[in-house]
Order: C-alpha cells, then structure tokens, then sequence
C-alpha cells in the first residue's frame, strides 16, 4: 500500500485490481458452495427448530436495506476520493462503516435470539448449515469494515488523495461483492423458506 | 493514474449510483412484498430468484463498475460465478435435493 | 498440449473427489457421475503421457540419474494409473476399497509418480541451487536401489488386497496365505531405506566437495542455465527478453545477457511479518480444536496486527 500505485503492467491494467478480482471470483466458489451446502440439506433436520419458525422477515429486511445502502455510500465514498473531495469522502467512508456495524450489529441480535429460542450450531442441519453460511458471510463483513476504517484513518493522516482511488476501489468491489453474496442469502435463505 | 490505465475511466456519476439504488430498494421492496402475498406462493420461487439475480447483476454492473470495465475483470469475475453456479446446481442434484436418485 | 491437458486435469480433478466414498452409499447417481469423470480423467493424462514419451524419441536421451529418476516416474505412474482406471468402476471399487490394493495404487502413483518426480528434479536443479553437482555414481546407485525396492515394497501389494487383506490393520490370519508376499514388501521397504541413505550421504558429500557445476553443467534450453550457480539474489542482470520456447538452444532469438547489472537491481528486503501473520493463524486454529476462546481471540488480534505491520512496512530497506 506504500508504492505508487500507477505503474507499468504488461495487461495495462492495474495489479491490484486485477488480484481483487482474482480473489472474488475465488470468492463465489466459497461462498457458492456454502449456500449449495445448506439448500443440500435444507429441510433435511430431524428436529427443530426449523427456518420458518424462527427467521425474522422484518428484522433482516431492514438489515438487508442497511447493507444496500452501506453500498451507495460506497461508491459515493469512491467517487468523492476519486476527485479529491476530503470530507465527503470522509464522511461516505465512515457512513459505509457505519451501516456495516450496524448490519454486524442486526447480526448480533439475530444470532443471540436464535440461541436464546434453541437454535446453536449444534442442533440441527439447519442450525449448522445456517450458522456456517452466514458467520461467514458476517466475518467478511466485519473484514469490510477494518478495511474501511482503516481508508478512514488514512484519509486523516492525509494519505489519501485521489492517486490512491484505487485503494478505495479495491475495497468497494470487496464490499460490493460482500453486498451481492447478501443478496443472495437473503432471497434464498430468508425469503424462500 | 497513468496512460495505460485505460480501464478507469468513464465511472457513472452520482446520479446513476442514486437510480441504481432506488431499483435495488423497489425491488427489496417487492421481494418481500411478495413473500407476504399468499397468492403469489406456486410462482415464489422464481419470482424472488429472477428478482435477486437483477439486483445481484446491477450492483456488479454499476456499483463494481464491471459493465465499463476492461473485459479480463468480467472474465475473472464470470467464470468463477458460472462455476460456483454449475457446482451448486451439481451438488443439488446429486444429494437429491431436487427429489432425485434417492 | 502438456499445458493444456494439465489445466484439464486439474479442472476434472474438482469433479472426481467422490470416488474415494463409493462404498459409503452415494447413491446410484453421485456413483455414476464420479466414475465417469474418474474415467475421463485418464484421457488428459494420457496425453501428456504420450507427449513425454514423444519428447524422449525426438531428443538425444542421455541416461543421467535426473533422466532416469524421470523415466522411473513416467513408467510407474503408468502402473499407477491402470489401477486408478480400475477404481473408477464403482463395482469393482467396492472389492478394493479399504484393502491393499489401494496401498498398492497410491504408492505407485505418490511413490513412483510424485517422489521419483522429486528426486529427479533435486538431481537436475542441485547443481543450480549449490553450485556442485551430486555425484552421477552415488545417484545412479540411489536410483537403481530405490527403484528395485520400491517394485518389491508396493506390487506385491496389489495380490495381496486382491486376496483380501485390509489395509491400516497389522495382522493377518495365516490361512490367507499373504506371508512371502509380505515379507517381500517388508524386505523392499528396506531396500527403500538403504537407497535413501545413499542419497543423504551423496547429498551431504556433494554440497562440501562435489563437482563445480558452472552456469550450465547439462546444456540446458531454459533461462535458468544462463546465470551463475547459485544464483544471484536478483537473478537476471536485465529482464531477458524471449521469443523462442528453447532460449538457450536458439541463440539467434535471445539477446546476451550481461555479466554484471547495467544499474543497480532493488531487491526488496526481508519481513517477519508474513511469519508472525501465519503464526497467528495457526493460534487461531489450535485454539478452535482446543475450544479456548481467548486463545482464538488473541491469535486473531496478532494476526490482524501483523497484516497491518506488513501492509504499511517501508518498501525500502
């Protein structure tokens, strides 16, 4: 993160870029067989508590919506740093990581109260197919937020200027793709029950 | 950035990332809109997968910039997906997941 | 086309995992399906097979202990194979699941296969990392003993599964009628013992007193071979430039590389932090298995510090 980031590469694109796209597409097979793992045994628990009594369809809506949000302060967060804009990227950058504490926080109550209603990781299928999918997927999430703190922190010390946009960058398709692997757990985890 | 880079150009502006999120925000809407809708439940399934695959391709295409991209970012992005895809849909189906071959 | 079948095989390699659980009960379709990927996934290899022969007729085969620990692998991976095409029929996977057979099938292809393929590329490149050659005569010895021995340790492995011994169980009921072919493999296994001693001591005797190898002791095509051995820490003065896939045997098409650096070549230096980042991910692990939240807690925070130490570390020395 201390070189330049511009210089030469013989695809002409920039390096960095290209390793983050390199470890998304490793990323959809993670994360790909993750969600095949819990439709393989979905349904497939011999006791409960099952998905339909205890996922919260309300609570995860408005989580979902935080998420997609976090994403447009995102790329708003690119494009103020892109132009060398110090405060708004400062403060599209740490809405972004505000919204994903809250999402990690919605996460936190939705994990809690499933223990509290009997739902460990232990119990069933479901519970280890389900704990397994979206700890996961929170973990990256809680990685997304390091990331964007340390921009944050960055962006104070004043090294952030719009030759490093590509540090942003990087960072939004991690947090996009954090964003699309939701909406994907969302549909086919939460809604088609 | 230098010459070379000429895939960094020609990021949409901020009134398209406002568009794109209002339609994911519809959608959102209407995805679970339609899960309270008892009518809807025989045709459940393939509503809400068309719908989630229209917000998982618009946040990639927009968001992640990969419709203005250099084609080697689609690529590396496309392949693996299609992969994960064809993996679940080959694991579903050889554990039965679908009602077969057991 | 060596290229091109190893990026096969190792595509076909993420859709054969299951033949290994045939006899767990997959069912009629998870049962197909693997065994005909297993199936297919000898075509490609058979290709590069074919090409390595191909490769050792229209060359001037010169029978050194690197060529021969090579040919030694493309033979016993050969047999290695034929037994792997035998388990892919989940039928007859069922009678040698768990037996010898398969001891006798892995070790062809990890012993015969992998292993020589090792020792082969340690005799070609030992030179290149030390700058002396291991001796031709110890080798040639190390590779004949261990060649024999490792034929006497795993074939007899396969009658005996066959006949219907289980494997990772140490004894046996004489009525089976395994015993000579048993001590056969127990006395080759020795054999393999003695083979690699002579190795070690070839190895050690080598790296003090061998043979000063030069830049190129083997008439080597690739760029390896034109630099000083042991390399440089840089290892080319100027980035050379290729245009022909055998550099070093078409002169006409590589430009000369210089003795000396035309500039002075930035070599980043060395940083522990790679180290101490995986030494906390090995905490973090132990400390799941050990069920010790604070453990985990505190590996993640070394973790997470040290990724930090090495993403901001000064890239100059």
């Amino acid at each position: 993160m201390t070189h330049a980031a511009a210089h030469y590469t013989s695809t002409g694109l920039d390096n960095k870029k290209l390793a983050f796209w390199a470890f998304i597409g490793s990323e959809c097979l993670l994360f790909g067989s993750l969600i095949s793992t819990y439709l393989v045994y979905k349904g497939r628990s011999v006791s409960g508590p099952t998905p339909h009594e205890i996922l919260n369809i309300p609570v995860t809506s408005v989580s979902t919506f935080d998420l997609l949000m976090s994403s447009l302060a995102m790329v708003l967060a690119l494009a103020a740093v892109s132009r060398g804009d110090k405060l708004w990227a400062r403060f599209w950058l740490g809405t972004t990581a505000f919204l994903g504490l809250v999402f990690l926080g919605f996460q936190y109550y939705e994990f809690t109260s499933f223990v509290r209603e009997g739902l460990t990781i232990r119990t069933n299928l479901f519970g280890s197919t389900f704990f397994t999918l979206t700890g996961t997927h929170g973990a990256h999430v809680a990685v997304g937020v390091l990331l964007l703190l340390t921009l944050l922190v960055r962006s104070f010390q004043g090294k952030l200027g719009p030759e490093k946009a590509i540090n942003v960058e990087v960072t939004g398709l991690y947090w996009h793709f954090v964003d699309v692997v939701w909406i994907v757990i969302f549909t086919v985890v939460y809604l088609l029950q | 950035m230098s010459p070379e880079h000429r895939s960094e150009h020609a990021h949409p502006g901020t009134g398209t990332y406002l568009a794109v999120a209002a339609v994911l925000l519809i959608i959102t809407i209407v995805e679970v809109g339609v899960f309270y809708v008892p009518a809807f439940k025989p045709v459940l399934a393939p509503v809400l997968l068309t719908l989630s695959a229209v917000k998982f391709g618009l946040v990639v295409m927009f968001y992640m910039h990969l419709r203005f991209d250099h084609a080697l970012f689609r690529l590396i992005f496309t392949l693996p997906l299609l992969l994960a895809l064809g993996v679940s849909i080959a694991l579903m189906f050889l554990f039965g997941a679908f009602g077969l071959g057991h | 086309m060596v290229v091109y079948s190893g990026a096969l095989i190792g595509f076909m390699g993420w859709g054969v995992w299951a033949h290994h659980m045939f006899a767990s009960g997959l069912g009629p379709i998870a049962d197909s399906v693997f065994g005909a990927t297993t199936m297919m996934i000898a075509i490609p290899t058979g290709v590069k097979i074919f090409n390595w022969l191909a490769t050792m007729w229209g060359g001037q085969v010169r029978f050194t202990t690197a060529m021969l620990f090579a040919m030694g692998f493309i033979a016993m991976f050969v047999i290695g194979g034929l037994s792997g095409v035998m388990h892919s029929s989940p039928p007859a996977d069922l009678q040698q699941t768990d037996t010898y057979f398969v001891v006798a099938h892995i070790h062809y292809v990890l012993f015969g296969g992998a292993i020589q393929g090792l020792f082969a590329g340690i005799y070609y490149w030992f030179p290149k990392m030390t700058g002396r050659l291991l001796n031709e005569k110890l080798g040639k010895l190390h590779f004949w003993l261990m060649f024999i021995g490792m034929n006497l340790a795993f074939f007899p492995m396969h009658f005996i599964g066959l006949l219907g011994m289980p494997r990772r169980i140490y004894t046996y009921r004489p009525e089976l009628g395994v015993e000579t072919m048993n001590l056969i493999s127990t006395i080759g296994a020795h054999v393999i013992a003695v083979a690699l001693l002579f190795f070690i001591y070839n190895v050690w005797r080598s790296w003090r007193r061998g043979e000063v190898a030069g830049n190129d002791p083997w008439g080597g095509a690739m760029l390896e071979w034109t630099i000083p051995s042991p390399p440089p820490d840089y290892n080319f003065t100027v980035i050379p430039e290729v245009v022909s896939r055998l550099p070093r045997w078409s002169v006409t098409h590589m430009k000369a590389i210089p003795e000396v650096p035309p500039q002075p070549i930035h070599v980043p230096g060395g940083s522990y932090w790679p180290l101490v980042a995986a030494l906390g991910i090995i905490g973090m692990a132990t400390g799941a298995v050990a069920h010790t939240l604070w453990i985990v807690l505190a590996s993640g925070a070394v973790l997470i510090f040290s990724i930090y130490r090495w993403a901001f570390e000064p890239f100059e020395v």
